[in-house]
């Protein structure tokens, strides 16, 4: 694997380079809200071969940097993709998302149609369906949140994000790596920009257009996913036309993490589609 | 022959005017090596859609695989202009570097 920062619009984005090219075409990962390119680690290596792979920190996760005032809207995460992948050379491609990153996904999907070749949405954020009770609650205290202690807004967060695991041990050592960027009084400012810009309207907004998709789309959920439910994988099922649902047993929403054998399976399907 | 394709096509005879649908049926005869269905679709679905570079750059593709290979440099060449029209200088680059290949 090959990391490296990239210029797009005057930020930096970190971005991971895997795979040995090919006549596939080139695949690439986004993350969700709040972790990071981390979470298709174990996903990587089990893509099928012969295409190029792409994994993205969006702005203000992982590597890349702070956003410091920079929109953090989907359409904004899905332009700056956009322009990374005009630097990468990638025209057409293969966009898996997973949380936001499918929100991210399923706009690029609709509004640059022609750049996706294939839709991969795994536990995505769809409708008016997100974010949780808790983070809207989180949300409609912001002005507060920025002047709580910042290791009290990431002990939060880390307890509600270890909700998404069925093992808690496992999910630790990743929900520690995820709230990093996100610890101290820069990280909590930080944290608050991502929460004041996760807007349910966007995904809402494209619900129409859903069903003009014309990529073939695979869409996979946990069956215990305690932010999303599997009634907004069902719904994004029947709105887009000849997709494939996979509901995964015993699992909740970091499902790239718990399962990442079946994520890789669905891009091994849905390449071949 | 895959569903995909006969779905698309169905679309396309029921719906002549949806040109994304022009464009999701010219990928299908793509990945089926139908390259001269591809190419109509592709060509149809340009001269409705203000496409931002890779809708020519598939139909370059599809003409390329006929052997038509003065008619695909002319769509690398249109691909080029819309991708920096739409501010995609990368897409613009890699067509450039397949305009040259093809110039060989």
């Amino acid at each position: 694997m090959r990391g490296e920062f990239v210029d797009v619009g005057g930020v930096r984005l970190y971005y991971y380079a895997a795979g040995n090219g090919g006549a596939g075409e080139p695949i690439v990962f986004l993350h969700g809200f709040p972790t990071s390119s981390h979470i298709w680690r174990d996903v990587v290596p089990l893509v099928p071969e012969g295409h190029r792979v792409v994994v993205v920190d969006l702005l203000g996760y992982g590597r890349s940097d702070r956003p410091e005032g920079r929109e953090l809207s989907i359409k904004a995460h899905a332009e700056r993709v956009l322009a990374l992948l005009d630097i990468l050379r990638i025209s057409y491609a293969t966009i898996i998302g997973h949380d936001l990153g499918g929100g991210i996904a399923q706009y690029l999907a609709v509004r640059h149609p022609t750049r996706v070749a294939r839709l991969g949405l795994v536990s995505s954020v769809a409708f008016d369906s997100w974010p949780t009770r808790e983070v809207r609650l989180v949300k409609a205290t912001l002005p507060l949140t920025r002047y709580l202690p910042a290791m009290w807004v990431a002990s939060v967060l880390r307890s509600d994000l270890l909700r998404g695991y069925s093992d808690v041990q496992r999910g630790g050592h990743s929900v520690d790596m995820y709230i990093l960027p996100f610890e101290g009084a820069e990280g909590r400012d930080t944290l608050v920009e991502h929460l004041a810009a996760l807007d349910p309207d966007e995904t809402e907004a494209l619900a129409p257009r859903l069903k003009d998709i014309v990529a073939p789309t695979a869409i996979v959920t946990g069956a215990h996913d305690p932010f999303l439910g599997i009634g907004v994988a069902e719904r994004l099922h029947s709105s887009i036309k000849d997709s494939t649902l996979e509901v995964i047993s015993d699992v909740r929403h970091f499902v790239p993490e718990v399962a990442p054998q079946r994520v890789a399976d669905m891009i091994a399907d849905l390449v071949a589609r | 022959m895959s569903s995909r394709l006969e779905s698309f096509r169905a679309m396309v005879a029921q719906h002549p005017d949806n040109v994304l649908a022009r464009f999701g049926l010219a990928n299908e005869a793509l990945k089926e090596g139908l390259h001269a269905e591809a190419a109509e679709q592709l060509r149809a679905y340009l001269a409705a859609y203000d496409d931002e570079g890779n809708g020519f750059g598939r139909l370059a593709l599809a003409l390329e695989k006929l052997g038509r290979v003065d008619e695909a440099k002319d769509a690398l060449h249109a691909g080029i202009a819309a991708a920096r029209r739409f501010g995609h200088p990368g897409m613009a680059a890699e067509f450039e570097a397949r305009l040259e290949e093809l110039e060989e």
